[in-house]
């Protein structure tokens, strides 16, 4: 499966997000409200574990994974 | 000392080329800081119209060592700061402004077009970049500090209202001082302090980092805002950044205690583990102590009307994961007394309200007499001298050692994740949402979540309502469940009975 599509259910299953046409690879998670604050670790422990990836605080600080489409290629960027 | 910024002019002298505030972007020494804030100092008040006491001045800018530059060059122009929220909604920044009345406002390039949908009441909106560069008039900075007293304010912090209008606490020089000395002696802090800053600017455990660092000649450094969103990557700054202490709310330490990651990130330069805020649970403490059992820890409590803090417990002894900790015992040259309901002095073991006494006590809300005096008042058990105690609404008692034990709110005000919230701010913005009849917030404190009910005959789902929130309310006031129905029960004086509501959808679900 491509990484925005294993992303995308990741989030609508574990965050509880109906069929919304607002929920959309560019959405701005935490802005629109689709993931809170706690959520945040938990996608980058989801993360972590599904690609075997370490995604750093320097990451963190240096790439803005605020949406669908950003986190993916932070990851593709790490299993590059 | 009158003026706080005195401090500055002290670090300047005596550590001067040592860094003491570092952002993401860039780091600055004491001598530095001190020249900016001068610059900053100077601009103000040559362009600040004289007429009031004082002219407060919003700082809206995220936070970064420039605010930081910005508080000083306020207080170098003998004016309080105001330390504004770049996210805070328009609305309740307009309401804000409404009653400061600022002298001026300090902002930056990002953020100044947000203002353009303000009525700032004639203050004036300078850009960082502008006002730090220019000449510094030292004696004209000097002369106006000699006649800054103690009792003036040395900044105002905008705090939830359960009438849904933001209170301003309003904080004295004398507070600020006694703290920062209470800080340093007490945790011993010298020039190889190193602290990680958590805290939002406008939120007060920040007074604890800032002016604690200015007295130590320490250095803080703070953390980038988007580090705060994924906190199990917290430990890796602190190792990177070689941070000896921390003073953050306890959520963050719990978060962090709970994702398993302190097992794997050593820490071996951490020493001071502080924390305030909100209730610290032992469970969560016990994985910290577990982990690195060398820390000193430290459980802090006070509400920002006090000054940051007015009593503190170092851990001392080991506690079961159920037990709770104590609040201990009043900060030197302060008084905490527990009044009971007949507003006597509470015995031992008996509930009653905190009440505090000392320099720390504030000036009262800013603008609102009436909120002032119904929380800042004569101590009723004194009838012989002038003698203001601060009711901070928060019940507690004194056990069988002398030390507080905190119990919980008197009233409708919450503590969630740290952010006080008054749950009659979401009820009333709420309200204004289209088709909505009344709204009733309630707080499930198991669960951690604010339950937002709605009168209305519309289906709503509870992220669309956020987002419609989100135009009065702060996002850290955002209910996490919603129920809608479209008349509330009643009690017999035909108010919410929020009993009912409460046991049938939150209790029994």
């Amino acid at each position: 499966m491509e990484i925005k599509e294993t992303l995308y259910n990741f989030l609508k299953e574990n965050f509880g997000i109906d069929d919304d046409p607002d929920f959309t690879y560019d959405a701005h998670l935490f802005d629109m409200g689709f993931v809170d604050s706690l959520g945040a670790t938990e996608i980058i422990l989801f993360i972590e574990e599904h690609w075997d990836i370490e995604i750093t605080q320097k990451d963190l600080i240096l790439y803005p994974m605020n949406t669908i489409e950003e986190i993916a290629e932070v990851i593709e960027r790490k299993l590059g | 000392m009158n003026s706080t910024v005195i401090l500055l002019d002290r670090a300047a002298e005596k550590y001067g080329d040592k860094i003491g505030y570092e952002d993401e972007w860039e780091s600055i020494s004491f001598s530095q800081l001190r020249e900016r804030a001068m610059i900053i100092g100077t601009k103000l008040l040559k362009d600040i119209k004289p007429g009031r006491t004082v002219s407060p001045v919003i700082v809206y800018m995220p936070k970064s060592v420039k605010c930081i530059v910005s508080y000083m060059g306020v207080l170098y122009s003998g004016n309080p700061y105001v330390p504004i929220d770049n996210n805070m909604p328009l609305i309740r920044l307009q309401k804000i402004i409404n009653n400061l009345k600022p002298g001026a406002i300090i902002t930056d390039k990002e953020h100044i077009g947000n203002l353009d949908e303000i009525d700032l009441g004639g203050a004036k909106a300078y850009l960082y970049e502008d006002i730090s560069k220019g000449e510094a008039d030292i004696s004209l900075i000097k002369e106006k500090i000699q006649g800054v007293i103690d009792t003036d304010p040395i900044y105002i912090m905008y705090t939830s209202g359960s009438t849904g209008e933001p209170k301003g606490g309003v904080i004295p020089h004398r507070g600020v001082i006694d703290y920062a000395k209470w800080v340093v002696e007490t945790f011993s802090f010298d020039e190889d302090t190193v602290m990680a800053s958590q805290a939002p600017f406008y939120f007060d455990n920040s007074v604890f980092e800032i002016y604690g660092c200015l007295m130590c000649g320490g250095r803080l450094v703070l953390i980038p805002e988007v580090l705060m969103k994924f906190s199990l990557k917290l430990p890796e700054f602190l190792e990177e950044h070689k941070i000896n202490t921390i003073f953050w709310v306890p959520t963050v330490l719990i978060n962090i205690a709970n994702s398993g990651v302190l097992s794997k990130h050593k820490l071996p330069h951490l020493k001071i583990v502080a924390f305030c805020g909100e209730v610290m649970p032992n469970k969560q403490l016990n994985i910290w102590r577990s982990e690195h059992p060398d820390c000193l820890y430290a459980n802090l409590y006070g509400p920002m009307e006090i000054t940051d803090v007015c009593s503190y417990y170092i851990v001392d002894r080991p506690f079961e994961d159920s037990d709770p900790l104590p609040i201990g015992k009043a900060c030197k040259n302060t008084r905490i007394i527990i009044l009971n309901e007949e507003n006597q002095i509470a015995e031992i073991g008996e509930p009653g309200e905190i009440c505090v006494i000392g320099s720390g006590v504030g000036l009262g809300y800013w603008g609102d007499a009436e909120a002032t005096d119904r929380a800042f008042v004569q101590n009723p058990v004194n009838p012989y001298f002038n003698e203001r105690i601060y009711r901070t609404g928060d019940l507690a008692y004194i056990d069988e050692e002398g030390l507080i034990m905190f119990l919980g709110r008197m009233d409708s005000q919450i503590k969630l994740r740290g952010n006080r919230i008054e749950l009659g701010e979401i009820e009333k913005a709420a309200a204004c949402i289209d088709n909505v009849g009344r709204a009733c917030a309630i707080f499930h404190a198991e669960q951690e979540e604010i339950v937002l009910f709605l009168e209305t005959a519309e289906e709503f789902v509870l992220r669309k309502i956020n987002m419609e929130l989100l135009r009065y309310i702060p996002r850290y006031m955002l209910p996490q469940r919603l129920v809608t129905m479209e008349k509330f029960p009643h009690t017999a004086n035909d108010k919410i009975d929020r009993i009912t509501l409460r046991k049938k959808y939150i209790e029994e679900k």
